[in-house]
């Protein structure tokens, strides 16, 4: 079964963190549906929340090759939604 | 004290115990190596004959004897041409410090001379890498680099620093890198593990490359002793357990041993420690090990889960893991269960072992000249092996006799990889016999460092076993598609006369009956030697496990 996931993940802000994190998506096939990407605590770090579509096996897998990278702090997925229902869908891609 | 960035480069090296580094020089880096010059008494420098020939010698290095690999090129195609090696190395999890020069950072996005954004390019296949600009950088980087190599799943991490910041002056500061963010380990309840290993009738035990990591070998042994369980290891788990033991099971995946792959199906428990459950290993994983309960042990947490689903999954260090299991595990033997590897063992012995051992004629086939090497050397060589046919006939053939004994490319299966490999394993190991086994594809990939060998004067052994086609891909085309072989017919130099333009001695052998003499001859020479063998063309590899099959499945002709 498919989800909306919106996984939220706290890096050190250093360049190229961006790239790391869109290979690991990107290798599983999976087109990024909204990305937000900020500098929080005096720019030390960085916050970031992606948005994609796909199923719990690969959303776990892609979860732990993210853990890989050497400037991810923590990673949470801050939302997962049924792809059932068109306003589910748009709502997924608001928060 | 101020210091250049080339020579605080330097510095770095030596502080991390470096001794030993691959190269090739060009533009963007010759700060480096002009430091490199001066200073006569430090690292020694293996000049390679092309970038990809640098770090799968770093990679022979750092798989024999589990030191960091190093190598340096230049920016551009230089950095380029090391992908394919990182790539291997990131998938075989082999510590290694890639140092590409970059061009000028004032040039950095403007399409000049030699530049490529090699950062870019690398971050799938690094563990970690990082463009330096200034000077200043170069310690910690350094230091960073080298800690996140050979900790935890070791793995390639490039550098790559722009030619200003090896020209600028810095301050050098000692630094140790310690990482801020260690990643926590989750507790396991081991004695619950234990408890399933008590209650399995038919446990199993899979030993991977992380056996051979984290130097668990002999926990491995005792463990396999005490409990009474059967070991297989995977490819690169090779010579992480005696051939010769009587709980030896075998060689896992699509070439490996018949009992290793079919009784997969009938165990009860799975003990996986150190691997991965690669597609080789298990075939169509929808029909593998089915029934059974499944332990994995591996360090890094991403393959936990990945491929096969475990019902107790333990991210560990192996060494670690099987300590703690040793503690807690009660004495057993399983021996109607051992019983059925034999049965297996004798049956694939007749249908496959056999027939490749028995002399037909004059003609030579790959099993006969790797069990004939395995003897001739008491199975205390490291073979470096290239990929395809001869690599899997001598995980099959060669009976391993020393741990840290087999070197090749398994997960990225690199054609070209065993030439500079062994040149790197004969330099951390130069009292040990390396014997190189290539096929006349592979070996033609990376020939060119042959020049490296007769350069550094480097007592390699090397047996090219010539069928005149790239023997693989041929097997497939005969057994899958209606024998068309296309373009697997290779038309081949004279091998002999080509290392002999190098200055290497060798020689060609076509007859079983002269083999024994030439393999001595080989092995009794003082420096390096090329023996060519002309086998058998269109011999298949068995037992195989055919694409999409599952384990139960393998074919024995």
């Amino acid at each position: 079964m498919k989800y909306v996931y919106v996984i939220s993940m706290v890096t050190e802000n250093k360049m190229r963190v961006l790239q790391r994190i869109a290979s690991v998506i990107a290798r599983h096939r999976l087109n990024v549906m909204n990305m937000n990407v900020y500098e929080i605590m005096n720019t030390k770090t960085s916050y970031f929340s992606v948005t994609f579509q796909s199923d719990e096996k690969t959303t776990r897998l892609v979860m732990m090759q993210l853990k890989r990278i050497v400037e991810l702090l923590d990673i949470q997925v801050s939302s997962k939604v049924p792809l059932t229902q068109t306003n589910l869908l748009e709502k997924a891609v608001c928060l | 004290m101020n210091t250049s960035g080339a020579e605080a480069i330097l510095k770095c090296l030596k502080r991390e115990g470096v001794e030993l580094i691959f190269g090739y020089p060009g533009g963007t880096i010759m700060p480096f190596y002009d430091a490199l010059h001066r200073d006569a008494h430090g690292i020694r420098h293996v000049l390679v004959r092309h970038e990809q020939g640098a770090v799968h010698a770093a990679e022979g290095y750092a798989r024999a004897t589990h030191r960091v690999g190093v190598c340096v090129a230049t920016s551009g195609p230089g950095a380029t041409n090391l992908i394919t090696g990182i790539t291997d190395a990131m998938l075989d999890s082999v510590p290694l410090v890639c140092i590409t020069g970059q061009v000028t950072s004032a040039l950095l996005g403007t399409d000049a001379f030699q530049e490529s954004d090699i950062v870019g390019m690398t971050i799938p296949v690094t563990k970690w890498n990082y463009q330096i600009t200034k000077p200043a950088e170069i310690p910690e980087i350094f230091a960073k680099a080298f800690h996140l190599a050979r900790t935890g799943r070791p793995g390639p991490v490039l550098i790559d620093i722009t030619k200003d910041a090896q020209l600028a002056e810095c301050e050098f500061h000692e630094t140790m890198f310690r990482m801020q963010h260690a990643p926590q380990h989750e507790q396991v309840d081991v004695k619950k593990i234990a408890e399933c290993i008590h209650s399995a009738k038919r446990p199993y035990l899979l030993a991977g490359h992380g056996i051979l990591i984290s130097k668990a070998e002999k926990e491995l042994k005792q463990f396999a002793e005490k409990t009474g369980i059967p070991v297989a290891c995977t490819l690169l788990g090779l010579s992480a357990f005696p051939t010769k033991h009587p709980l030896y099971a075998g060689m896992l995946g699509m070439h490996g041993n018949y009992g290793a792959n079919v009784l997969t199906n009938e165990a009860d428990l799975l003990i996986a420690i150190g691997m991965r459950f690669d597609d080789r290993v298990t075939g169509n994983v929808n029909s593998y090990a089915k029934q059974a309960k499944i332990i994995h042990i591996d360090i890094d947490p991403a393959e936990l889960n990945k491929n096969v689903e475990a019902h107790m999954g333990w991210v560990s260090d192996a060494k670690e893991a099987l300590q703690q299991l040793l503690n807690e595990v009660k004495p057993s033997s399983h021996e109607a269960w051992v019983k059925r590897f034999r049965e297996c063992d004798a049956e694939e012995y007749e249908k496959v072992v056999k027939l490749e051992m028995e002399e037909k004629n004059e003609s030579i086939n790959m099993a006969q000249v790797i069990r004939k090497l395995s003897d001739q050397t008491q199975g205390n060589a490291v073979m470096v092996t290239d990929v395809g046919q001869h690599q899997m006939i001598a995980a099959r053939y060669y009976r391993f006799n020393q741990t840290h004994s087999h070197v090749t490319s398994g997960g990225l299966g690199t054609m070209g990889f065993a030439l500079p490999a062994a040149i790197g394993a004969k330099l951390g190991c130069p009292d040990r016999e390396v014997i190189v086994v290539a096929g006349d594809g592979g070996f033609q990939m990376n020939i060119q460092e042959l020049g490296v060998i007769a350069q550094e004067k480097l007592p390699v052994k090397i047996v090219i076993l010539n069928n005149e086609y790239l023997g693989m891909v041929r097997q497939w085309q005969e057994l899958f598609f209606e024998e068309r072989y296309s373009f697997t017919a290779l038309h081949n130099p004279d091998f002999v006369k080509l290392a002999d333009s190098y200055g290497i001695s060798g020689e060609r052998v076509a007859s079983i009956h002269d083999l024994d003499a030439a393999i001595q001859r080989l092995l009794n020479s003082k420096d390096a030697y090329v023996l060519e063998i002309a086998v058998e063309k269109k011999s298949n590899v068995f037992p195989m496990v055919p694409s999409g099959a599952g384990v139960g499945e393998v074919r024995l002709s």
